[in-house]
């Protein structure tokens, strides 16, 4: 289980986060959504521990520990996982020894490239992604659909806890939702347990993965939370009705 | 910015020490005249910004026989920005030296400065400039930009730009550029029915145009830089 | 103190060598003229190094090996993790000369004899193929250059001598240590490098691996001739001890259709002042520098390229990429400069600086200076720390802040790394490794 207790958070000296509670329960599927700069992303990045976002008061616990001192990359080793709304650029690292020193960390211990390619191969051909992609620099030149693919991939080989996903959807076409939605399907397949909470805008990747439990951001806030009779709702009059009212 | 001061270029030697006092924004344009034909002319500026200043500076030199300029921004306090854009087109024999020095001390600094011309016939240009970002000075963000046309084999250019930062947490980039006009642009133009010469003058017109219409008080400036070159 | 340099020693040198009276008066010459010749004013601080010290520095007969005991903890324990075979371990430390790789050059020997290829140390060159020294020796860097070609011309000792004749393309990169007796990995290394026309070849000198010398002087002098299309690549990986000068003076001349790659890795030394230079002379050759430094605590890396175009239509690149960690410094200094008169220039020159923590330092210092019009001329240059993105990025996925540095700082050399034949590249990648540990305090 996953408790956000009373966060608030600021992004130099402006406040993001206001007061936000929230219980992610094992096994469902969360998403949060919001119009812009409704806090949903500073929310994902405080997950994680971004540096740049300032905890002034709250707590998140996950497994009984609470994180909120910890720092990112042994969040990530305890089973969180972020795929980023805007996946960042490395020049120079291949994407193969990326994904071996990757596969080495999970499993504590060397893997050969032979032995890695055996565990990506197939999850190449699940997200959709080609063999060609493993010469290429982390992120360089991707294509919007490539970086949230490559996004997948890489919480698909780290097998997490709880996946945030931050805007799978933005800039992904038709069939790249497809793909990446059945990816995530596939996992909970795998992993029932597995929390999984969707960043998004859109609501068309969620055709594809039913959500139990929809919440609204609007101006740090969580507003509301409902399941997904909310969406009608939303497509129908907006975000506006939930606006809190000062 | 606040208000636009026009400077007019002084015939004998110019010292200037200017300080931009803090949260004021103010932009200067400075250009020779046509009196300034045959004449040389050495400015210095030593321009000093408190808190949150925001100076702009347009110099742009076409007449002069040979020019000296020397300009420091010395961005001394937090938030201070400066930006500093210096236009010539150059003839006959012609020569500008430029030689500008940006200092960040100040956190959150930001400064800028573009060198940018054209030379024809045996005009000559030499840019000497200097990013200087001082310790303790982070989130400084500095940038540098120098760029020649030449459209005369006996044109030259020196250009030595130079960094050197004492902190990490910064931002340098500078560039350095010197060409003809691009053979795929000309041919873009021409292909859509306008003549070599018109072609040129528009190019020459949006070399300089962004630069120069960031200021106000200055369209005739680039009327007399295209004429100039084309 | 002592002075360990005037006529005597030189003349000495000279018939120790058992070498012709041109290359003794050569050497006298160019004694006087580093007598003559200030120190220079610009570039790394050399204060330490007065001209009186450099006297007291040169050891020109006979170099003392220490033994195992007497070479740094620090530098044994490199070796340790850097997994360098023992044998090896001695040679680079100065305490023995001999070891394996003796055999496999005299096999190698054997295979380049039948091509009609080179491959010596410098003394023996002069002797079997005088005609070749007459005729190239000291005329790409002449002794009145600078201060420390003039020493190096003066008293040098060992180094390469590479010839290959016209058509040959050695497939298989040339490693200086294949040759390494003990007059070598000396103070005053000089290598003179011949390839006919059409010929390939890909030398390699230095290692990873620390390497450990008393003497803190190191001034060595590379001539490089590419005859009409040949093709030369000349791979330098530095790692001097801390307490090292390393004053180079490199330069090649790219005759018509030639290309000349200088590939050059600087790790160690207390100050290196190194800026390979390739002259295009000839039409349509190509000349490409792709330098890398990484100044620790105490280092100053004062290095870049040097590119002069005299010939029509002729290319080059420079890519220089440098960090600076623990108050290190690293400067880039650079030269492009194109002839009047020339058509067809094409040059691209990119800088770019890493700055880890708040007592490091960088610099970039290019010159560019073209007097003809038909050019295409590009410089950038940047200078940041490692993003905070990309940081955050890595650690989000489980790497920790040291680790995530260590990857971006790999990526951000892997254009040099690319260049590097497949050991020296592992080993390059595991010594910045190495290299990030120590930074985090």
């Amino acid at each position: 289980m996953f408790y956000i207790s009373n966060l608030s958070v600021a992004v130099q000296d402006r406040t993001v986060l206001q007061n936000c509670s929230i219980t992610f329960q094992l096994g469902k599927v969360y998403v949060i959504m919001g119009p812009n700069g409704s806090g949903k992303s500073s929310l994902a990045a405080t997950i994680m521990g971004h540096q740049g976002y300032q905890i002034l008061s709250g707590s998140m616990v996950f497994a009984d520990t609470d994180i909120v001192a910890m720092p990112s990359h042994q969040r990530a080793i305890m089973g969180i996982f972020l795929g980023l709304q805007n996946p960042t650029e490395i020049q120079g690292l291949s994407v193969i020894h990326f994904l071996k020193e990757l596969c080495s960390l999970r499993d504590g211990k060397a893997i050969s490239v032979a032995d890695m390619m055996q565990q990506v191969e197939p999850l190449l051909q699940l997200v959709g992604l080609p063999q060609s992609i493993m010469q290429r620099y982390v992120n360089v030149g991707f294509s919007g659909g490539e970086k949230k693919r490559f996004e997948l991939l890489q919480m698909l080989l780290l097998r997490p806890k709880i996946a945030i996903l931050d805007e799978l959807d933005s800039g992904v076409d038709i069939d790249g939702l497809k793909d990446l939605a059945n990816g995530l399907l596939w996992y909970r397949q795998q992993y029932p347990d597995t929390i999984l909470v969707l960043v998004t805008h859109y609501r068309h990747i969620l055709n594809y993965v039913h959500p139990d439990v929809i919440h609204i951001m609007i101006d740090g806030s969580l507003v509301a939370v409902g399941d997904s009779s909310l969406l009608d709702a939303i497509e129908k009059d907006g975000y506006e009705q939930y606006a809190k009212r000062s | 910015m606040d208000k636009t001061i026009i400077i007019p270029l002084q015939k004998d030697n110019q010292l200037i020490d200017l300080l931009i006092q803090h949260d004021t924004s103010v932009s200067y344009v400075i250009s020779d005249q046509e009196s300034f034909a045959g004449q040389s002319v050495k400015i210095s500026y030593r321009i000093r910004m408190q808190q949150r200043a925001k100076v702009e500076f347009l110099l742009a030199f076409l007449h002069v026989q040979s020019c000296t300029i020397d300009i420091e921004l010395d961005c001394s306090d937090d938030y201070s920005s400066a930006a500093v854009v210096v236009l010539y087109g150059l003839s006959g024999s012609q020569s500008v030296t430029i030689n500008t020095v940006q200092k960040h001390v100040g956190k959150h600094t930001t400064s800028s400065v573009v060198a940018r011309g054209i030379l024809t016939d045996q005009s000559q240009v030499k840019y000497i400039g200097l990013i200087s970002i001082q310790p303790g000075s982070s989130k400084a963000n500095a940038g540098q930009e120098h760029a020649t046309i030449l459209l005369s084999r006996h044109a030259k250019v020196v250009s030595i730009p130079s960094i050197e930062v004492l902190h990490h947490d910064v931002q340098c980039l500078h560039g350095s550029a010197i060409g003809k006009f691009q053979e795929q642009q000309l041919w873009y133009l021409q292909s859509r029915g306008l003549t070599q010469a018109v072609a040129y003058r528009l190019l020459v017109h949006s070399f300089f145009a962004q630069y120069v219409n960031r200021f106000s008080q200055s369209d005739r400036l680039l009327e007399s830089l295209c004429k100039k070159i084309v | 103190m002592q002075k360990g340099l005037n006529k005597q020693i030189v003349t000495q040198i000279s018939a120790q060598k058992n070498e012709p009276s041109w290359m003794l008066d050569f050497r006298l010459k160019s004694l006087d003229l580093f007598e003559e010749k200030p120190m220079p004013s610009w570039g790394a601080d050399l204060s330490d190094l007065s001209a009186d010290d450099i006297h007291f520095y040169v050891k020109p007969i006979v170099e003392k090996r220490a033994s195992w005991d007497d070479v740094p903890l620090e530098i044994q324990q490199t070796f340790e993790r850097l997994g360098v075979p023992q044998a090896e371990r001695t040679m680079l430390a100065g305490v023995s000369a001999q070891f394996e790789s003796e055999v496999i050059y005299k096999r190698l020997k054997e295979r380049w004899a039948n091509k009609g290829v080179v491959f010596l140390d410098t003394e023996t060159g002069l002797k079997e193929y005088p005609e070749l020294f007459e005729k190239y020796f000291g005329t790409v860097i002449p002794p009145h250059d600078n201060k420390f070609a003039a020493l190096n011309s003066a008293v040098w000792s060992g180094g390469s001598f590479v010839y290959v004749p016209a058509g040959v393309r050695i497939d298989q990169p040339l490693q200086a240590y294949f040759r390494i007796n003990s007059a070598s990995m000396g103070q005053f290394e000089r290598t003179l490098i011949i390839a006919e026309p059409g010929s390939y070849i890909h030398y390699v000198e230095g290692c990873s691996a620390p390497v450990y010398r008393s003497n803190s002087l190191h001034s060595a002098v590379v001539e490089i001739i590419a005859l009409p299309g040949a093709h030369v690549r000349y791979t330098t990986i530095q790692n001097w001890s801390e307490n090292v000068y390393n004053l180079v003076t490199k330069r090649a001349i790219a005759h018509e259709g030639a290309t000349v790659e200088w590939i050059d890795g600087n790790f160690g030394s207390k100050v290196t002042m190194k800026y390979p230079c390739i002259v295009l002379k000839g039409k349509q050759s190509k000349g490409q520098i792709v330098s890398i430094a990484v100044a620790g605590k105490g280092q100053h890396q004062d290095s870049g390229g040097k590119i002069i175009h005299l010939a029509d239509d002729t290319t080059s690149n420079i890519l220089a990429k440098s960090i600076s960690k623990h108050g290190g410094r690293s400067s880039y200094r650079g030269l492009l400069k194109v002839a009047k008169n020339l058509k067809g220039i094409v040059s691209r020159v990119q800088c770019d600086a890493l700055l880890l923590d708040e007592l490091s330092r960088s610099d970039t210092y290019p010159t560019i200076d073209i007097a003809a019009d038909d050019v295409d001329i590009g410089h950038e240059a940047s200078v940041s720390k490692i993003s905070d993105e990309q940081i955050f990025y890595l650690m989000s996925r489980g790497f920790s802040e040291q680790q995530a540095q260590a990857m971006i700082v790999n990526g951000f050399i892997d254009c040099f790394v690319q260049m590097l034949p497949m050991e020296y590249a592992v080993e390059i990648n595991r010594l910045i490794e190495l290299e990030m540990e120590d930074s985090i305090g």
